[in-house]
């Protein structure tokens, strides 16, 4: 047994070198998380490289994706049916009916990119399909959000003002008289920013997300590799079935899981010869304690099922760890862990500790609540 | 934004009495309130907590009365930015609003009027 520390981005003296370190943190953290997956994640795609369909014209930007997409460094693409123009969900449906909120969490992804593999340039695309889902709906950060735009009575106030300032312009006016009247009296601009000064500000008192919301996410995908020149056959890159999700006991507690299988990982090494698949299986869970309404201390311990014998298994994860997370300023996170991985060296356990200066409003841990 | 009237002929929209339900609702996907005023002094809202479409009533003696609707649609923290509005009065259409917030606009609104007429 031996014992290694790592002190990783204590030395910060670059934004840089401090978002280099902080991505190194995560290689030894499991992710369980109930968040988004997507095509684009798994070819490791950046967020600019994908767009989001949300109405016809996004899919001009779309065709031009997948006319530039050959020349470029990849291109992909996430719709959410339910959220589009094209086949919308009414928000009186999503927070009425839990069917609807499951067919309004469900994504679609695909992404393609290129892939440099001994000087030759393999094309690479992959599918995916990820279902998140609120327990309780009014954790639902879209149903709290449209509550507390039903419930604004600042916004409401201004309505019956303006309704009755229209109103007392029309009192005696004849019926044929009305709209003459009613397009002079109208005019009113102040209304209307003074209105969406209001519903924008019980938005914002709405979007203080629950930490601890119970949820899942489900996500299944697969992506595939193809060497270059017309006629060459597709291969699987990698096949994954995921389930995680999040619960939260008490105020001040989260459990957090995730089970995920990937079969048909191809060896790459094999991608010119016999090609060679791996399979992994891994489960994680995690329990994190957040002290205080400002939750600027965060206590965590983790175990998971990697092995130290599994090469396909991210190979510095921690099998087994305890974690403080604490904010030492508006903006400014330590984060350590200690715990058991495997070596990078030799495959052997090892204990190793980890520190992290991270410069973000919030943490590394992995939030219980997704975005609007 | 632009509120369509329906079934109103020469700025009159009539409807029997004495009891008269109203029925505000959207099937959009952005915040949307509705709102119409009587000159009576009655005001119905939406949304007002209920499921969308949820008809509300008063009672109206015979006789014609200023009505005012207001429809505005907000996209800040909206599931959307689409909009379908109705207002039906005694179970027919009088008003409606559809359409989606333009990118970069947060927010709109109309107003519309006519006289409902009780018989």
């Amino acid at each position: 047994m031996k014992t290694t520390i790592l002190l990783v981005g204590l030395a910060v003296p670059l934004i840089v070198s401090a978002q280099e370190a902080d991505d190194k943190f995560k290689d030894f953290l499991i992710d369980v998380g109930p968040g988004h997956v997507s095509a684009g994640d798994m070819l490791k795609l950046t967020d600019s490289a994908i767009t989001t369909i949300e109405a016809p014209k996004d899919f001009v930007a779309l065709l031009n994706g997948l006319d530039s997409s050959d020349k470029s460094g990849g291109f992909g693409f996430a719709i959410t049916p339910a959220r589009t123009s094209l086949t919308p969900l009414s928000i009186d449906s999503y927070r009425s009916n839990n069917l609807a909120r499951l067919w309004g969490g469900t994504t679609f992804s695909y992404a393609k990119n290129r892939n440099p593999l001994g000087g030759v340039e393999y094309k690479q695309d992959a599918l995916a399909v990820n279902v998140s889902y609120y327990l309780h709906d009014k954790d639902d950060p879209h149903v709290a959000a449209y509550d507390a735009f039903a419930n604004c009575s600042p916004l409401k106030q201004l309505v019956v003002d303006e309704s009755n300032r229209v109103m007392q312009s029309l009192t005696g006016v004849p019926p044929e008289k009305i709209q003459e009247v009613l397009a002079r009296s109208k005019r009113n601009p102040q209304f209307l920013d003074a209105a969406s000064a209001a519903a924008k500000e019980c938005a914002r008192q709405a979007a203080s997300p629950k930490w601890n919301a119970t949820q899942f996410a489900f996500t299944i995908g697969q992506g595939w590799i193809r060497p270059p020149g017309a006629g060459s056959p597709r291969v699987t890159l990698a096949r994954t079935v995921a389930l995680s999700g999040a619960y939260g006991p008490s105020e001040n507690t989260l459990l957090n899981y995730t089970l995920r299988r990937s079969d048909r990982v191809l060896d790459l090494d094999t991608l010119t010869t016999t090609q060679a698949y791996k399979k992994t299986n891994i489960a994680a869970v995690r329990l994190t304690y957040g002290q205080g309404d400002s939750r600027d201390l965060y206590g965590l311990i983790e175990a998971s099922n990697v092995k130290s014998s599994v090469a396909t298994l991210p190979d510095s994860a921690f099998k087994f760890a305890l974690g403080i997370d604490k904010r030492v300023m508006e903006g400014v996170w330590l984060e350590f862990r200690l715990g058991r991985r495997r070596s990078v060296d030799d495959g052997k356990e090892e204990t190793a500790g980890l520190m992290n200066l991270k410069f973000s409003t919030t943490t590394t841990l992995p939030k219980a609540q997704a975005k609007l | 934004m632009q509120i369509k009237l329906h079934n109103v002929s020469g700025g009159v929209f009539t409807t029997s009495g004495p009891q008269v339900d109203f029925e505000l609702a959207d099937a959009g996907q952005a915040n949307v309130t509705i709102h119409v005023a009587l000159s009576d002094g009655t005001h119905f809202h939406f949304p007002d907590g209920s499921s969308s479409g949820t008809a509300q009533s008063t009672v109206l003696p015979p006789g014609d009365y200023t009505c005012v609707v207001l429809v505005a649609a907000f996209g800040h923290g909206s599931f959307g930015r689409s909009y379908k509005s109705t207002v039906a009065i005694g179970g027919k259409k009088a008003a409606s609003a559809t359409g989606s917030l333009p990118a970069g606009t947060d927010a709109e609104t109309d107003t519309q009027a006519f006289v409902l007429r009780v018989s």
